[in-house]
């Protein structure tokens, strides 16, 4: 049995879908190669990325299939969910002979799963935006640390882009070691150390005693309803919340 | 007395101001200022939950919580012996600001005590909003508050600035008003209201450059449970709101006991955060089901099922009309059917134009069955048998309750738990 192998981003992706497409291969497994295990059972075919040609393949999904399917291929690969790219090689293979009534065919068995992965990444994408907290560092530039369910930088980028037009800013995302940086005119993801907090302004630590006053202030004590408020707020966020952390107040 | 921190007088505004409800900071369309600070996103976005569950999106704060008026259910009547505090509108814009740059909140929800006069209160308010927006350069979302009474020249500046406007009617009659808030007339909240909905209105007949009057629109609140006004009028009362004034929101409060006070009624029946619940629901089904008042209540049963949401009780009360044929009914109908909401019905429309959809598909289309499949078939097929009108009662009372004990609590005012309001 072979098992497709690339190196973990989208354009290696698309690459490795534009591969299948030439060589007309059915893949039975598609991995990234730190998933890959060593597996003497299995032959290993692996497709170096090559932006080019992930470039064309993605202009060719747009024109063949349907300009929908480019955002959803993404957003669905952004997941990061096992076995997502056999998923969306299984759904192009659909839309290479549907075309754009694959945006439709919604119910379909291999279309659905695409469709909910996609809303799952969106869905944890517009909470980062309200959870981000920025924090003035000492250097003058705003520094936010999450830790997001998906990989969901990208997704916010314009958003902050746009909000925060005016700042420095900088938004670590701490399980993957990656960073989105803005530097007034244009955003860039990179690699970042997992670790490193920069050192604070002097006017930080009042704003945020002040934020921390008013979120315990706000609370209806009438109301108390714990539960609820957990449920909004997931674990993986909490550490990062400003109102949830340092002196406590609650 | 010592002098309060600026600390300490936040965290008493923010107390004064707590039992307002709104915090929607959704649906503006100001347009961009270059240079400016920050944007109004389309949809509404939470920066955090409050330990009371409930969705912070804005800086909700008083000005001052002194006041020159009475009313009955307030924590800041003139007659509580409580501890007054005042911030600047420099203040409240630079916290404002900062707060913003964070990321901690979305925008601004104004409002104040009644100080002086109507019209020096709201004063004060509008020029809060304009050191904001003109010094500041601001472009972050504003609700703003509008004074009962206030002047009609200022109640039009306040429109230019905000991106919402809002006067609590606070209480659903004019008697009942009179009673709880006695310098609060009917007219002096009306007229506001009245003028600020022709506003927006004249607004849209003008063309895209004319200047933004309230993008956002209007909104107010009515307290529940202080008062003896059944479900059928208050929400007959928001259905009026709604079709002749234009209004984008009403918020309701359940009122709590902040304040003891002969006029006000002791607590019982129906627990008032349950009774508020079932009329957000029922006000849901008014704006985007297509539900009239009186299909959901009529003068023999004026008040709405506690064990039962209001789609599930209407579609109880009228099991002639189903099972509907999710490959036929009309959207509209669709809307109609416990457990379906607008997400669940447009995906059933578009997925069926391209095949017959059976009780699997509409699985994999994510439509939630559990209440649903006992009121539809999918290409002629139920799945589930018929059950007499108290089994299915039953049935659908706990499955109510399985989805969520905690959310049926609480209050809904976000995109995000738009989500989980949007589907019954
Ligand atoms: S006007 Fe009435 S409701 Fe408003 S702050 Fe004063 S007492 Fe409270």
């Amino acid at each position: 049995m072979a098992i497709w192998c690339y190196d973990g981003t989208f354009p290696g992706f698309l690459t490795l879908c534009a591969t299948l497409v030439t060589q007309g291969e059915e893949p039975e497994s598609i991995l990234s190669a730190d998933s890959l295990h060593d597996d003497l059972f299995s032959r290993t075919i692996s497709v170096e990325s090559d932006e080019p040609r992930a470039e064309k393949m993605l202009a060719a999904i747009a024109s063949r299939i349907s300009p929908n399917s480019c955002r959803l291929l993404w957003q669905a690969f952004l997941s990061g969910s096992p076995g997502v790219e056999l998923l969306l090689w299984r759904y192009l293979s659909l839309g290479r002979t549907t075309g754009a009534r694959i945006d439709r065919l919604t119910a379909h068995p291999a279309v659905a799963p695409v469709h909910r992965l996609a809303h799952t990444v969106e869905r944890e994408a517009h909470r980062v935006k309200g959870i981000i907290r920025f924090q003035e560092s000492a250097g003058g530039y705003w520094y936010a640390a999450v830790e997001p369910a998906y990989q969901v930088l990208e997704l916010v980028a314009p958003h902050f882009a746009r909000r925060c037009a005016g700042m420095n800013w900088l938004i670590h995302d701490r399980r993957r070691c990656l960073a989105l940086a803005w530097n007034r005119t244009e955003w860039r993801l990179a690699g970042f150390d997992c670790e490193g907090v920069p050192p604070l302004s002097t006017d930080e630590e009042q704003w945020s005693t002040l934020w921390r006053g008013y979120f315990s202030s706000i609370t209806i004590p009438e109301r108390q309803n714990r539960r609820l408020q957990q449920q909004h707020l997931p674990k993986r966020f909490r550490s990062y919340l400003t109102e949830l952390t340092g002196s406590p107040t609650l | 007395m010592t002098v309060p921190t600026f600390e300490e007088k936040l965290r008493i505004l923010a107390e004064s101001a707590r039992y307002d409800v709104s915090c929607s900071s959704s649906g503006s369309n100001r347009g961009e200022r270059k240079g400016g600070v920050g944007t109004v996103a389309a949809s509404g976005i939470c920066h955090s939950w409050s330990a009371d569950g409930r969705c912070i999106s804005l800086l909700k704060i008083l000005l001052t919580n002194h006041c020159t008026f009475d009313c009955a259910y307030c924590p800041n009547r003139r007659s509580n012996d409580i501890r007054r505090v005042t911030l600047t509108p420099d203040e409240v814009a630079e916290l404002t600001i900062n707060f913003y740059r964070r990321n901690y909140i979305e925008g601004l929800f104004l409002s104040s005590g009644v100080v002086k006069s109507p019209d020096h209160t709201m004063e004060l308010l509008i020029e809060t909003v304009r050191i904001l927006r003109e010094e500041h350069r601001f472009n972050g979302y504003i609700h703003l508050k509008l004074t009962p009474g206030a002047d009609p020249l200022l109640v039009s500046r306040a429109g230019r600035l905000a991106d919402r406007v809002s006067i609590n009617l606070e209480l659903p009659t004019r008697e009942s008003l009179a009673l709880l808030a006695p310098d609060k007339s009917r007219d002096s909240i009306l007229l506001p209201m009245h003028q600020v909905s022709g506003l927006i209105a004249a607004r849209k007949g003008e063309g895209a450059r004319a200047p933004a009057f309230a993008p956002a629109g209007q909104s107010t609140q009515i307290i529940i449970g202080a008062t003896p006004e059944n479900d059928l009028r208050i929400i007959t009362l928001s259905q009026r709101l709604y079709q002749r004034l234009g209004l984008k929101r009403v918020y309701y409060s359940a009122y709590v006991p902040v304040t003891s006070d002969p006029r006000l009624p002791p607590l019982n029946g129906v627990p008032l955060l349950l009774r508020e619940h079932r009329l957000y629901q029922a006000d849901w089904l008014l704006r985007f089901y297509g539900f009239a008042p009186d299909e959901l209540l009529d003068n023999s049963t004026p008040d709405l099922d506690p064990e039962l949401d209001p789609k599930s009780a209407w579609a109880l009360r009228n099991r002639d009309l189903f099972p509907v044929e999710v490959n036929q009914a009309e959207y509209e109908v669709l809307l109609r059917v416990p457990g379906i909401g607008i997400r669940s019905a447009q995906r059933i429309i578009r997925a069926r134009r391209e095949q017959r959809l059976r009780v699997e598909e509409l699985a994999r289309l994510g439509v939630v069955l559990k209440r649903a499949r006992h009121f539809l078939t999918g290409d002629g097929i139920c799945g589930v048998k018929e059950l007499s009108s108290d089994r299915l009662r039953a049935v659908l009372i706990t499955a109510a309750k399985r989805r969520s004990s905690a959310v049926q609590l609480s209050l809904f005012d976000t995109a995000a738990s738009v989500a989980v309001t949007g589907e019954f």
